[in-house]
């Protein structure tokens, strides 16, 4: 593929959520969701109606104008996770996404994302060394030294999509 | 594209000490070249009417081939001339003039000199030559003194020539006859130039051409103009004028804009121009290569954010717009910071201009010109506009290998560097 097609797939049709959160730290959790919408082209006027219920959603209402630097933890992979859904995708790649966080607000983020699978029909593709994470999976395959050890379908999704 | 500006701008002010120095810079290259443009802007009309008045006029009238051979005999009759100027809206006067090579002779010595024979009555209004400034001692001959004649400081103290004192002029007639005259010294002049300060002889028209048997004409009719940027337009009708003129065959006198006229005028401006300009183009080589400088350390240190944005999904395109939008915010920021403080100081010094008596004395000869010390600026509008533009192009241009960099970066790379 082409690096302008590859760029378009990545728009498009995943999402991405890092462990280390990687918001741009120049924009507001508002802006860095809206950021998707904006290379993705969609008009200004449907990025507050698309934004604002994702962030109530997410418990994020009142934090809009806040920096990355300004938020917790929580908070701040909160906005990824706002950021990895807007725009659609079929497939959200979650790259260790609770391991930065307290179990508490690593469980609030984990019903967050079963939430979204349910509501909106996105698929979470997590890879993660975390029990909590893993015991919500619908799907886990379990890698060692680089190789596939085992894959257990735990159960038929309940919503849209799977977890895995 | 407004997200890129939005983004151009935060990102500029991660690194506040690093932006304000960048700002700097290119505010202060602004700032320079801005004031320089706006000083020539002033000085350069102050000079050209100065050269103007004491010289060619913005536009002169001479018999043909007069300006290349010089010959005495050139003369044309210039009254006719002088009377049809006097109804041409246009014009803001009209000075007829005699130029006589020849020696001049005092009781001590004898000096190569040059006579410039001229209507004091009129001439004293514009030429600056003539201003009571100008005379270091004595005054200039008045009406009723036909044979007084105010001479160039230098000259007057090589042959020893005090205030009332007599000396003789001579020069060759039109028919190569040697001619001569006693003249009375009723002035010293004092033109802050040096060749004017040291050959100059002032005398009435009337008389120089009373001694050469050329009464009524003149070698040189110079024409001053109510606005000098309209000389291209004067030089029609004034060749209309020309080839009118009584018993002057048609194309026997011709009109002569000031910069033929006068050439060591227009090179002198178009040098010190061209200075200006090669020091400005230094000066943006340097400020092009410190935002490049800024510019490449500000991506590099952004390698990691860079990846997670084209992981995101922004193609090579949107880094593009995404790192030049940064230049350009800068470029035109920084223009704007410069261009502002040089408008300020262009206000200033259009009306009190700038002294630089401490670094010039009381002024300094440009050209065979006398250049007051003070120097007021006016506005160059084009070339100012012209000058923001370069900056915004010359930061752009500073941004396309920081971007090409960053259009490099590999995501899945990137993403591994703290």
């Amino acid at each position: 593929m082409t690096d302008p097609e590859l760029s378009g797939l990545r728009l498009r049709k995943i999402g991405f959520v890092f462990q280390s959160y990687n918001l741009i730290p120049v924009l507001s959790a508002y802006e860095n969701v809206q950021f998707i919408l904006q290379i993705q082209g969609v008009p200004d006027s449907q990025h507050a109606e698309r934004i604002r219920p994702l962030m109530r959603g997410l418990g994020l209402q009142g934090l809009e104008h806040r920096r990355p630097a300004q938020m917790s933890g929580g908070q701040a992979q909160r906005v990824a996770v706002a950021r990895s859904v807007v725009g659609s995708p079929s497939v959200i790649l979650a790259d260790e996404p609770t391991a930065n966080l307290d179990s508490e607000t690593a469980r609030s983020l984990m019903d967050l994302m079963r939430k979204l699978n349910e509501e909106r029909g996105a698929t979470f593709l997590f890879s993660s060394h975390d029990p909590m994470v893993i015991e919500q999976a619908l799907r886990v395959i379990r890698l060692k030294d680089g190789r596939i050890v085992g894959n257990e379908v735990r159960s038929e999704g309940s919503g849209k999509g799977d977890a895995a | 594209m407004s997200a890129a500006f939005k983004l151009g701008w935060r990102n500029l002010w991660r690194s506040p000490r690093r932006t304000a120095i960048e700002l700097t810079s290119l505010a202060g290259a602004v700032f320079l070249g801005m004031t320089m443009l706006n000083l020539q802007a002033g000085m350069y009309p102050v000079y050209i009417r100065e050269a103007a008045r004491a010289g060619s006029g913005h536009v002169g009238f001479y018999r043909r081939g007069y300006l290349d051979l010089r010959q005495v005999g050139m003369t044309f009759p210039v009254q006719g001339l002088l009377d049809v100027l006097a109804g041409e809206d246009a014009v803001a006067g009209a000075y007829a003039r005699l130029h006589l090579p020849g020696l001049a002779r005092s009781s001590r010595d004898s000096r190569a000199a040059a006579m410039i024979a001229v209507d004091f009555g009129r001439e004293t209004e514009v030429n600056p030559l003539l201003q009571p400034k100008r005379l270091a001692r004595g005054r200039l001959p008045s009406p009723d003194d036909p044979w007084g004649a105010a001479v160039g400081i230098e000259l007057a103290g090589e042959l020893g020539l005090k205030l009332g004192q007599k000396f003789v002029w001579m020069c060759q007639d039109p028919k190569g006859e040697t001619v001569s005259r006693l003249f009375r010294v009723r002035g010293v002049i004092k033109s802050g130039v040096p060749d004017l300060d040291k050959t100059a002889v002032f005398a009435h028209r009337g008389s120089a051409a009373r001694v050469l048997g050329v009464e009524g004409q003149a070698h040189e009719v110079a024409v001053l103009l109510k606005d000098y940027k309209k000389t291209e337009e004067f030089l029609m009708t004034a060749k209309r004028l020309a080839d009118g003129l009584d018993r002057v065959e048609p194309g026997q006198v011709e009109p002569v804009e000031w910069s033929k006229a006068m050439p060591q005028i227009a090179t002198a401006i178009k040098l010190d121009r061209t200075g200006g300009w090669v020091f400005l183009s230094f000066l943006l080589l340097l400020v092009g290569l410190g935002t490049a400088n800024t510019m490449l350390i500000s991506v590099l240190e952004r390698t990691r954010e860079f990846g997670v944005i084209r992981a995101l999904g922004l193609g090579g395109a949107g880094i593009v717009r995404m790192v030049l939008a940064e230049g350009l915010v800068l470029g035109l920021f920084g223009s704007a910071l410069g261009a502002a403080a040089a408008g300020l100081l262009g206000l200033y010094t259009e009306r009190r201009g700038i002294d630089f008596s401490r670094f010039m004395g009381e002024g300094q000869e440009m050209g065979g010109i006398f250049v007051d010390p003070v120097v007021y600026s006016g506005w160059d509008g084009p070339k100012t506009a012209g000058l923001v533009a370069i900056m915004a192009v010359l930061a752009l241009c500073a941004s396309l290998y920081p971007t090409w960099k960053a259009v490099k970066i590999k995501p899945a790379q990137a993403m591994r560097t703290h």
